[in-house]
């Protein structure tokens, strides 16, 4: 923008006015061996050190055993472009106990050349029913896995236990689950997948079915070519060495893998996702027309979003302009970092969320169905609210179950020195953001509401689960050289203590494909609860920022206390139809089978 | 004890100290060239400024030394518009003592001048590092480093300024302009404010305060509240070139498409190069489900889109890697086929600078000097026209 001449003040101004114009110018899952709780059974401690009686969230990573903290490679002191989005991680029931584990990603040192000693290795934590301990040693993970980023979750065999997908540099990894067995193999080279980079690095990947053919395939973000020997030198404004910024390096292309059973094959090209570069950073299957057809939406680092338009023949087309998604208000370009995706204004269609860098708004397309969007981040009032934050991992929650699905940023700047007019500074705490059930939202500021999500740190990776089973969404931060958070819901819990309140209700389904894939992926979940009110939910396949989240689907009932009725839309094309389904527990739905399991929620006052 | 001759020695020692200051130093025992130069100063002084000129160059080949005499130079170069050999005596000057005040920062606005950018943004860096308050030197930088790719130092530039100089409205207005540009809208607030009422008839007060509205105030009300904003910059200046676009705008955000085409489509005759217009245009039309209008609209954002992301990528670029010949060639052929005629300028420069007599390089300044020729001849007709239209002389 420039709506005068900018120059004009400064001597001689013709030929400079001139150029200024011209500038103007351009310018279960798994399986059905796996068992729902059954015990209620806590151990979490209570007092934590920031919580309040009004707090909404408190971090209990700590205290349950949940320890770890990724390290960049900061202390080397090289600066490497790569080092600044890394930290990642994610829930995964790998022994089908029905309680969360969780997988945390490790990386150390940015270049092979760099490593002095042993590289510290990611780690994986068994949830014992809300307690956790290091699962690592044994796995299959207490290795050198090189510079690890993001993670997928996916029952990629169909054998009833989740496996586990890795970015990172300079190779991606893919582990089979060996039957919760706690152990897991490297198949990455048995599988095709060792050939997955060409000279740069992978960032978020996801598991989804795009052909439909009931196996999981598989989308991996690359961001640049680069490697330590390309790294540019760069400075901040006190001329000290930084971290780049992306237009340094150009985009790359992403990679799609189809899942043929005993091997995945590369149909990048073949399919037509090879055809478009840009700098990935997220990726989430949403099938954002309703054609039943998987698509893919990629967020993209000042390069345009993509939409991938399922064409039903193993081709993809980007339509991300055409559909309204591409670009943010003006046709500016997005730092985009992580998608969030939900049916957040009760349409039935699925909304796109996505983060971006400080004094660039973050974007909410609004899905006016058709397959068109509408940026909605101003009159939503997620916009001006969020100016100050850079965000990468995001998740709708509906934290208060009250229907309304909320939203949840983690935050922190890629950069060692920040203009703190400009952005709230270097660590920044979680943002949180009520659904006022209007089509706008309002940013929760105060910090005893907020409780330990205002604790500033540098956060990447953001998953939500509901790791206590208490029919509550949770959620983990990974951050980046300092504590790993895992944020307890407390509504729960503050409405049992204030009799007052009406406890919200929720209810939570978990889904096991037979036809469809076995994690039930991309399936449609339509609840009528018991005041008539539909909400629309999907099994997701990817969304956040190098992060898995829990794919069972919750919902908030908010005071509907009477049963509700539910019709899943299976990949297949099988639609389920289930009544009778009482509020605050939760279901394990078998494709073709109805209800297998249910159980109720964990008592919340049992969890302190 | 007393001691009655200190006073007289201190005095004298004062005295024979004043006389080393104020008098230049190198005229002591050159009496010839304090003779020319003396000459020159009167013939200077009687408007003879080519005997002037003539006397001074003559006194600075005795005494090459002397900073007044090649001061002396440089401001009757300036005056007779001759700013290379303006620009050869400040070096001089900066060689020969570099810690004279304010001399990089003269150096940065000559500079700048002929159109150096890079060098006159270079010296502009130095002054600052000595004095970070000299408001020409901010003004430079200000000037140039949003087209180096340096946008946090032109925030900064401006943001001081305006500290410096608060009743300087051309800088407030590149300063409104960078924040609302940057999203900064309660830091872009009372800079408005102070804009609208230091120049009350200027349209772009008004064009400020409704972008600020649109940014802020989403509600209906809000909206109606801009329309009037645009509108009255409208009235105070009929040409203005992006109330239109706004006015597109906010009827986009009211549901009214057919509306918001009536300007937006005026709005892309008036600037056919901005791309969000065209970004807002294939919207309009889509929602109106003028399907073809639409993808053209699209194609053309595109278009535009592209070639000023592969330009700013570019630039990000030779700004980290100075000594890159082949990027800097590559970004000024660049910037001059898209019509980006000052970074064309600047790349093509410091290309040359690395590697003096690239046929390549010339004939692209060929190209940079005709088309800014013919872009000259373009805005002086058009103000012509503006000025007929409205009755001027």
């Amino acid at each position: 923008m420039r709506i005068i001449c900018a120059f004009r003040r400064v001597i001689f101004p013709c030929a400079i006015v001139l150029c200024a114009i011209v500038l103007c110018a351009i310018l279960g899952l798994s399986g059905c061996s796996r068992s729902l709780p059954t015990s209620n059974h806590v151990s979490i401690s209570s007092s934590p050190s920031k919580k309040s009686n009004a707090s909404l969230f408190e971090d209990v990573a700590q205290k349950s055993g949940l320890v770890f903290s990724c390290d960049t490679g900061i202390a080397y002191r090289k600066r490497y472009f790569i080092e600044s989005a890394a930290a990642g991680g994610g829930f995964i029931d790998f022994d089908n106990d029905g309680y969360l584990d969780i997988f945390l990603t490790q990386c150390g040192a940015p270049s092979p050349e760099l490593l002095k000693g042993n590289r510290p290795h990611c780690a994986l934590f068994r949830n014992r029913g809300g307690t956790f301990t290091e699962a690592t040693s044994g796995s299959g993970f207490d290795k050198d896995l090189g510079y690890v980023y993001g993670i997928a979750v996916g029952d990629y065999d169909n054998d009833g236990y989740d496996d586990i997908f890795l970015t990172s540099y300079p190779h991606n990894w893919l582990f089979h689950n060996e039957h919760g067995t706690g152990k897991f193999t490297d198949v990455t080279n048995k599988l095709g997948l060792g050939k997955t980079h060409s000279t740069g690095f992978a960032t978020s990947a996801a598991f989804g079915d795009y052909d439909g053919d009931g196996k999981l395939d598989l989308y991996i973000c690359y961001y640049a070519p680069w490697t330590p020997a390309t790294d540019k030198p760069c400075v901040n404004f006190e001329h000290e060495r930084d971290y780049c910024t992306p237009e340094v390096y150009d985009p790359e292309t992403h990679q799609l893998f189809h899942n043929e059973g005993a091997t995945f094959r590369n149909v990048s090209d073949a399919s037509g996702i090879s055809r478009v570069k840009g700098r990935g950073l997220a990726v989430a299957f949403v099938d954002f027309n309703e054609d039943g057809k998987p698509d893919i939406f990629v967020a993209n680092d000042l390069t345009p979003n993509m939409l991938w338009k399922n064409n039903g023949d193993g081709t993809f087309e980007n339509v991300a302009a055409e559909a309204g998604c591409g670009y943010a208000e003006n046709g500016s370009l997005m730092a985009g970092m992580g998608i969030a995706i939900a049916d957040y204004d009760r349409s039935e269609h699925p909304s796109l969320f996505v983060t971006s860098f400080a004094g660039m708004p973050n974007t909410l397309f609004r899905n006016i169905g058709e397959g068109q969007f509408e940026n909605v981040a101003d009159t939503s009032r997620i916009a001006p609210a969020h100016l100050k934050y850079l965000s990468f991992g995001c998740e709708f929650l509906d934290f208060d179950g009250d229907g309304w699905q909320d939203l949840l940023t983690a935050n922190g700047h890629v950069q060692l020195r920040v203009n703190l007019k400009e952005s709230f500074g270097v660590e920044q705490p979680k943002r949180l953001y009520r659904n006022n059930g209007d089509g706008s939202f309002a940013s929760i500021e105060s910090p005893e509401a907020l409780g330990d999500l205002a604790t500033p740190v540098i956060s990447r990776g953001l998953a939500i689960g509901d790791f206590d089973n208490d029919g509550f969404v949770d959620a983990m931060a990974m951050n980046q050289n300092s504590p790993v958070q895992l944020f307890r819901n407390r509504t729960g819990e503050m409405a049992l203590k204030n009799p007052s309140l009406p406890r919200p209700h929720t209810i939570a389904f978990h889904l096991i494909g037979v036809k469809s894939n076995r994690d039930g992926c991309h399936a449609r979940l339509r609840l009528k609860d018991s005041l008539g009110v539909v909400h629309t939910d999907w099994v997701r396949a990817g969304s956040s920022y190098l992060s898995a989240s829990d794919r069972r689907v919750y919902f908030g009932l908010g005071a509907a206390s009477g049963a509700c009725s539910l019709e899943i839309r299976w990949q297949s094309g099988v639609t389920e139809k289930l009544s009778g389904l009482e509020p605050d527990r939760l279901y394990a739905v078998t494709e073709g089978k109805g209800i297998t399991e249910n159980h109720p929620f964990r008592d919340p006052s049992l969890m302190r | 004890m007393k001691r009655p001759w200190l006073l007289p020695v201190c005095l004298v020692l004062l005295a024979v100290a004043a006389t080393l200051w104020i008098a230049p130093p190198s005229f002591l025992g050159n009496s010839k060239a304090q003779t020319l130069f003396s000459q020159g100063t009167a013939a200077a002084e009687r408007g003879d400024l080519d005997t002037a000129l003539a006397r001074w160059e003559n006194s600075v080949r005795i005494d090459p030394s002397n900073t007044v005499i090649w001061d002396m130079l440089s401001q009757g170069y300036l005056k007779k518009n001759d700013t290379e050999n303006a620009i050869r005596c400040l070096l001089r000057i900066a060689e020969i003592a570099p810690d004279t005040p304010g001399i990089h920062g003269k150096l940065a606005i000559a500079f700048l001048s002929v159109q150096r950018e890079q060098a006159a943004f270079e010296e502009a860096e130095l002054e600052l590092k000595r004095n970070p308050d000299h408001a020409p030197s901010l003004g430079v930088v200000a000037a140039i480093a949003g087209t180096l790719g340096m946008g946090d130092e032109r925030l900064r530039a401006l943001e001081k300024l305006s500290r410096l100089q608060p009743n300087d409205i051309d800088f407030l207005a590149q300063y409104c302009e960078m924040l609302l540009e940057l999203n900064r809208n309660a830091e872009a607030r009372p800079m408005i404010e102070r804009f609208r009422r230091l120049a009350p008839q200027s349209h772009l007060g008004a064009i400020y305060a409704g972008m600020l509205l649109f940014r802020t105030d989403t509600s209906p009300a809000g909206c109606q509240a801009a329309i009037t904003l645009f509108e009255q910059a409208m009235e105070q200046e009929p040409d203005a070139l992006f109330p239109r676009l706004y006015l597109g705008k906010i009827y986009m955000r009211l549901r009214q498409p057919e509306k918001a085409l009536v300007y937006l489509e005026v709005a892309a005759k008036q600037m056919p190069g901005k791309m969000d217009i065209q970004f807002e245009l294939a919207n309009a039309y889509a929602m109106t489900r003028q399907k073809d209008k639409s993808a053209e609209a699209r194609k053309r954002f595109q278009a535009l889109r592209d070639q000023t992301d592969r330009m700013q990528s570019l630039l990000k670029r030779c700004a980290l890697e100075r000594q890159n010949f082949d990027l800097f060639k590559e970004t000024g052929i660049y910037c001059l086929q898209v019509g980006s005629f000052l970074n064309a300028r600047i790349c093509l420069n410091h290309a040359e600078n690395l590697k003096p007599g690239d046929p390549e390089i010339r004939t692209a300044w060929q190209d940079l000097t005709r088309r800014e020729a013919e872009q000259q001849a373009k805005i002086q007709q058009i103000t012509a026209e503006r000025r007929t239209r409205k009755g001027l002389p």
